[in-house]
């Protein structure tokens, strides 16, 4: 359709004749106001609604023909499916009628009014109930089938007016006038017995008669109930009157008894006795002592279960539980136990000093003696300042006594906050056992091993239960030594860091994929290797010792380690090297050298036996003979030792051992090649080859994925399609489940939007309400202001023409 | 006996208060007075300091008095009597002195002091009165030539010692040259002509030629900065009132300034000016040229250095910048460039902070698309090599770099799969004896002494070293590793995230992760750290062998 709307409709209704010029003619006529015939008008009122139809779009929902064949008309393709305006109306009234009946019942108690007969009366018994209901039941169908005018069934009693034939308000019945003045009731009985008597062949018995019946029957049963119930209440009765004798007869032969009578000593304990068996634990058998297999092969379990852990957190795989058992803030009954094996610790510590253990006892008493000999008191000290001040008097070998009296002092069971002191303390002892590293102790080595291997044990002991406290603080000094070192480069580092290293080594599992401190500590002595310039002795052997502690890091994990790498070339090119003057110096063009002066003489005597250990304590003193052969040697020795290790752990299982070894293996030859009573690079060299003949060197293949499959975007054809079926899934409890779903959705979806719709409605019914009863309000004030009005007004006009009468008259 | 400064002030009072001449010929015993001591360490003594402070700024307050009377200003008419041209000749002498006076105390004194940034203070107002009043005519534009090339010597014969070269840079740490660079050079662009013109001109000048060119560190400090008047965002002033219309001429600047570059490029320079100009060269030397083509023989040289010296280091990796910019800009042609560029990848590279320099320019070179795959192969062969020694920084760099070029060149997946060296459960007896028969006879063919990169045969090779990186100490290099273990899904890394990782940071970033689970503790036991020197470790279990306390 084209065109605006109006115009449209101007057209349609054009068409069907409904406007313009119709009845020119009969204008034209004498009686131009024809009246219209009624088939006219409602042949016109069709066509309207036709139009009208047309024009509303929301008044008929369509949907698409779909099966539409032949030619395609205007209105084919549609095909109403519904008329929403009608069933909205529709739902409307249903509504309303919803409401109004709600609407009555407002206010009302109770929603049921039981109009039931007798319901609520308690007099009447359940029989009489039934009789009178039944007896109603009958009256009302009789007299609905009771035709108003048949004449013979007059049964009706005469309380309605209206039933019978009436002259002048007066009924006009024979009976009545005969038997006027008589007892009303036995009259209409009489009549009855006597209609029934003469009706009796025709017809059932009637209400009358049945009734009668039933009231007989009934009273029958009723006296014989009443008669049942008042034998047994009498009997009741006599009962209740001889339970007192009953009663009393029995009372009298109970004996009484003196409860105060007091207990003899005996009863009191056996009492006791009774009493304590009672309480008394039952015997239960006592853990068996276990044999010492027993005891190994449950230390074997434990380890084992610690390995796997171990290998686990290797491997990247994190537990979490592990970690939280250990915590310190866990103050329940496991944490005592704990304390239990940390007791059991503590008596290892004694055990592994060999010079204690004989007279443990006495020795520490005459360690308290000297304690209060030079009177030091013991306290737990909170930095490491204060307990070198406690310290300072005492020989270097009492240090692990007077930390193991701290401990003893200080233990978590004694007092609150003991705990958190000791947490503190491991970190101070951790402290001093580095500080006391960088101390000069080369006289007394001895002892002093002896003292450091005391402090650590005592340090590892104490890790387990202080590990929080323990970790931060190696986190600090690990970023400390990293400051350092970033200041004043190898002279920041000491000693006690080196001893630092390899404490921490001891205390952490170094295996770890990740660890917040041994991940930190790589990090920092890869660093070291790669920064610090060799170019002394002394900082060979640095990282010498370096390179042990990270090769030990990685005993288990046996990762793999460029740093070391680097070290070991420089380092073996470094002892080799003539001085640089010479123009080519070896085919190791691409090893930068730190230092081209501390290659080894020509004629260095390699068949002396020389140990390969380095003394940690005489780093410092290392630089005082730079060319000194024989510490070159040890170093050199030391090395090429670590590098045994490397490539018998770690290098040989990589894929690129062939490219890491061989630039080595150039060095260890030309070692070879210039000294020839130097064994170690010879045997080096012949293992490294013997693992190059084993190991398999081809080409990767590391990108052999098990093949991603295509994803198929084919469609899904159906077979047997039936466009009634909803579902085809085979499994039928499945489709049943699935039905009902979306059943439940439907009906869910409907009932909301009903509900909707009927807050919406009510919604409005309350509006009009409301409206309705304020216009009222208003109509009935208005109403009263206008009566007043009048009424003031008329009386007013009384007294205004009463007044002028007066005036009048005056 | 020195002039106390009670009676310096007197004399100077009187000289610019009185209008009487008379009082003139004690200027000279002022001038006489200002000598620095034989000794120099004298000057350090404050005393003598504040004298020889009060004397110049006196003799500075008379100058100017007397450049305001115009007694220095030589008369320009002609009709001046003979006994007027004469005072103003002497009063120039006395000028003078006075001026040879300031450039002594320039340059003769060996250490830092405030007399030294005064006397050029004072030296440079002089400059600016000069131009004023010894213009040949008033107003007429004029710039002191003269004065100022006398500076420059001054200031090039300036010694302070240690302070000339600094270790870092090589760039001079005299503070009169730092003074005059920060103050007057890189704020006024008619300083910065008649230097660059100057300098030339000295430079022809047989006498000063050694002096100026040993004193390279003097002219980084000059030249080391963005404020060049040539360049076109600089906001210059001018710092003499009416200077000479020639200081708008760039392209003399450009020239004086390119010749004096060359002449001391092609002097003696120490390792570290070298690679403080190859640092700055792309980006403050080669915009202010006028023809950038001339600095090639300079940087082909430092290229080159490689192959002649093999202490060259990171020179080579330096100048590639350089070399860069220019083919870039400038269509220079470098033949054998990607074999040179093969050969400066040598393990100094990764232990170098100009790494990630480095990579970014190599990221370009190898980006086209077109370059053989034997080369690239070539290329990521030699820097996986040199992963097995690196620290973790570099490795860092190296894996995504690799993984991208593999991306761009499919064809070396083959360095990292080898389809036929698979060995399949299904294959049949003969498949198997021919991959045993393979696996057998395969001899890695890469030849790491090649320096030619097509010749390397990397490509018939395979990525052993990256694969050993899987192993690494660190969990976050191992784990970047194992990408080359996965299916090739990204696209590509992008590099500026992996270059410039170091010690320190990777440090820092494992430090400033927080504990939430306690570290897992070692159960071992450990009867000592250390092993112990005399007994034999069998009975006791040492955690270090090898190492004593």
């Amino acid at each position: 359709m084209a065109g605006s709307q109006l115009k449209n409709l101007k057209a349609a209704l054009k068409a069907r004749g409904l406007t313009g010029q119709t009845n020119i003619k009969g204008k034209s006529k004498k009686n131009p106001k024809r009246q219209a015939k009624e088939y006219d008008r409602e042949e016109k009122n069709r066509a309207i609604a036709e139009i009208r139809e047309e024009f509303n779009p929301f008044e008929v929902k369509a949907a698409r023909n779909k099966r539409r064949d032949g030619p395609p008309a205007k209105t084919a393709d549609r095909v109403a499916v519904g008329k929403p305006g009608i069933s909205k109306q529709i739902g409307e009234e249903q509504r309303k009628r919803a409401f109004e009946a709600r609407k009555m019942m407002k206010n009302k108690s109770g929603g049921v009014v039981d109009k039931r007969f007798g319901e609520r009366d308690k007099l009447l018994t359940e029989e009489e109930k039934m009789l009178e209901r039944f007896t109603r039941e009958r009256q009302s169908q009789s007299k609905r089938n009771a035709n108003l005018f048949n004449l013979e069934d007059d049964e009706d009693d005469g309380g309605m007016f209206g039933d019978g034939l009436t002259h002048l308000g007066q009924t006009l019945s024979l009976e009545d006038e005969l038997n006027n003045g008589e007892d009303d009731l036995l009259t209409s009985k009489r009549f009855n017995d006597d209609d029934a008597e003469q009706q009796q062949p025709q017809r059932k018995k009637t209400k009358a008669e049945v009734m009668q019946e039933v009231i007989a029957k009934s009273k029958f049963y009723k006296q014989e109930r009443q008669k049942a119930q008042g034998k047994m209440e009498e009997q009741i009765d006599d009962l209740d009157e001889d339970f007192e004798d009953v009663m009393s007869e029995l009372m009298t032969t109970q004996p009484k008894k003196n409860p105060m009578e007091p207990k003899t000593d005996l009863d009191k304990e056996y009492d006791i006795r009774v009493k304590e068996l009672q309480l008394d634990r039952r015997a239960a058998p006592t853990d068996r002592t276990k044999t010492e297999e027993e005891k190994n092969a449950e230390a074997e379990e434990k380890k084992r279960e610690l390995e796997q852990q171990r290998l686990d957190r290797m491997n990247g795989m994190i537990e979490l539980e592990e970690g939280e058992e250990k915590g310190v803030e866990d103050l329940d009954d496991g944490f005592w136990d704990n304390e239990n094996d940390y007791d059991e610790g503590n008596d290892e510590i004694a055990n592994s000093d060999d010079d204690v253990n004989l007279e443990n006892q006495d020795q520490d008493d005459d360690f308290t003696q000297v304690l209060k000999k030079k009177n030091i008191s013991i306290s737990c000290p909170e930095t490491h300042g204060a307990l070198l001040e406690q310290v300072n008097k005492l020989n270097l070998a009492d240090h692990p006594k007077i930390v193991k009296n701290i401990i003893k002092a200080y233990q978590p069971k004694l007092a609150e906050g003991n705990n958190k002191k000791l947490g503190q303390f491991t970190t101070v002892l951790l402290r001093h056992i580095i500080f006391l590293s960088n101390q000069d102790y080369s006289k007394n080595v001895k002892v002093f091993e002896n003292t450091q291997n005391a402090l650590i044990s005592i340090l590892k002991t104490l890790s387990d239960k202080y590990n929080q406290a323990l970790s931060e603080e190696c986190r600090e000094y690990i970023n400390e030594m990293q400051a350092r070192f970033k200041n004043d480069y190898f002279d920041g580092l000491s000693n006690g860091d080196l001893v630092f290293f390899s404490v921490i080594g001891t205390l952490f599992s170094t295996s770890d994929q990740y660890h917040l401190v041994i991940t930190p500590s790589l990090i920092l002595m890869n660093q070291f290797l790669e920064q610090i310039k060799f170019n002394s002795l002394k900082r060979i052997a640095f990282g010498a010792i370096l390179i042990r502690i990270v090769l030990q890091y990685q005993r288990i994990s046996k990762r793999y380690i460029p740093e070391a790498v680097y070290f070991f070339q420089k380092v073996l090119f470094t002892f080799i090297v003539e001085k640089k003057n010479q123009d080519k110096p070896l085919d190791f063009e691409n090893i930068r050298l730190d230092s081209y002066e501390l290659g080894l003489p020509k004629d260095a005597d390699f068949a002396e036996k020389r140990s390969s250990i380095i003394p940690l304590h005489s780093l410092s003193t290392m630089d005082e003979n730079p060319q000194s052969v024989n510490l070159k040697i040890c170093l050199l020795l030391n090395i090429m030792e670590s590098l045994d290790v490397t490539v018998s752990t770690v290098w040989k299982e990589l894929p690129a051992f062939q490219e890491i070894i061989s630039p080595i293996q150039k060095l260890l030859k030309a070692y070879a090649l210039r000294y020839s009573d130097f064994v170690k690079p010879k045997t080096l060299l012949n293992k490294v080859e013997k693992l190059l003949k084993f190991t398999e060197h081809i080409p990767l293949a590391l990108q052999n994925h098990r093949p991603i499959s295509i994803p198929t975007h084919a469609p899904k054809y159906e077979e047997n399609f039936n466009p009634d079926k909803k579902s085809y899934d085979p499994d039928r409890t499945r489709s049943e489940i699935n039905k009902m779903k979306a059943q439940l959705k439907k009906e869910r979806k409907f009932t909301m939007k009903e509900i909707r719709k009927d807050a919406k409605f009510e919604a409005r019914q309350r509006i009009d309400e409301k409206n309705k009863e304020s216009s009222k309000y208003h109509a009935k004030m208005a109403h009263i202001v206008n009566t007043i009005n009048t009424e003031e007004g008329a009386e007013k006009n009384k007294y205004e023409r009463e007044r002028k009468l007066r005036g009048g008259k005056k | 006996m020195p002039l106390l400064i009670s009676d310096i002030k007197d004399i100077a009072k009187k000289l610019t208060t009185a209008t009487d001449r008379k009082q003139y010929n004690s200027i000279i015993k002022l001038v006489n007075e200002l000598v620095i001591p034989e000794d120099v360490s004298q000057l350090e003594d404050e005393e003598t300091e504040r004298n020889l402070r009060f004397l110049i700024m006196s003799l500075f307050q008379i100058f100017k008095k007397l450049f305001s009377r115009g007694d220095l200003t030589l008369p320009s008419s002609k009709k001046v009597t003979v006994e007027k041209e004469q005072f103003v000749k002497w009063c120039r002498k006395v000028y003078e002195a006075f001026k040879s006076k300031l450039l002594s105390i320039i340059s003769d004194i060996p250490f830092e002091t405030s007399l030294g940034l005064d006397s050029l203070d004072v030296y440079l107002q002089l400059m600016d009165l000069e131009s004023t009043h010894f213009a040949s005519k008033k107003d007429a534009p004029f710039f002191p030539n003269k004065t100022f090339r006398k500076l420059i010597i001054a200031l090039w014969s300036s010694n302070m010692g240690e302070l000339e070269n600094s270790k870092s840079s090589g760039a001079s740490e005299n503070v009169i040259i730092i003074e005059f660079t920060e103050k007057y050079y890189k704020k006024f662009a008619d300083i910065q002509y008649y230097f660059q013109s100057e300098f030339n001109q000295l430079l022809e000048d047989p006498a000063y030629q050694e002096l100026l060119l040993k004193n390279v560190g003097k002219w980084l400090i000059l030249a080391n900065h963005d404020e060049h008047c040539s360049s076109a965002n600089a906001d210059l002033e001018v710092f003499v009132p009416n200077p000479p219309q020639a200081i708008e001429n760039d392209s003399k600047y450009k020239s004086n300034f390119e010749k004096n570059w060359l002449s001391l490029l092609n002097g003696q320079l120490s390792l570290q000016q070298y690679k403080t100009i190859l640092l700055i060269l792309h980006k403050r030397i080669i915009p202010h040229f006028h023809t950038p083509t001339k600095l090639m023989d300079f940087l082909t040289d430092s290229y080159n250095l490689q192959s002649s010296n093999t202490n060259a280091g990171v020179i080579p990796i330096l100048a590639l910048n350089g070399l860069f910019e220019l083919m870039r800009r400038f269509n220079l042609e470098y033949p054998h460039f990607y074999k040179k560029l093969y050969q400066i990848i040598n393990s100094d590279l990764m232990h170098v902070k100009y790494r990630a320099r480095f990579f970014r320019l190599m990221d370009i070179f190898l980006s086209s698309t077109h370059l053989s795959a034997h080369l690239v192969a070539s290329f990521m062969k030699r820097l996986a090599r040199l992963t097995l020694e690196s620290p973790p920084s570099a490795i860092v760099s190296v894996i995504p770099f690799i993984y991208n070029l593999i991306r761009k060149h499919p064809n070396c997946m083959i360095m990292l799969h080898n389809p036929a060296f698979i060995s399949d459960p299904f294959q049949t007896p003969e498949q198997v004896a021919h991959l045993k028969n393979l696996k057998d006879s395969y001899v890695d063919p890469f030849n790491v002494n090649e320096s030619d990169p097509e010749l390397t045969h990397a490509l018939d090779s395979s990525l052993w070293e990256l694969a050993s990186l899987m192993e690494h100490y660190h969990p976050n290099v191992a784990t970047l590793a194992k990408v080359f273990a996965q299916p090739f899904k990204k696209l590509s890394y992008n590099m500026e995230d992996f270059l410039d990782w170091s010690y320190d940071s990777l440090l820092s970033a494992e430090s400033s992760r927080r504990l939430k689970t306690l570290p897992t503790l070692e159960f071992e036991v450990f009867g000592s750290v250390f092993e112990n020197e005399e007994e034999s470790s069998s009975q006791d279990n040492s955690y270090l062998a090898g190492v004593a306390w």
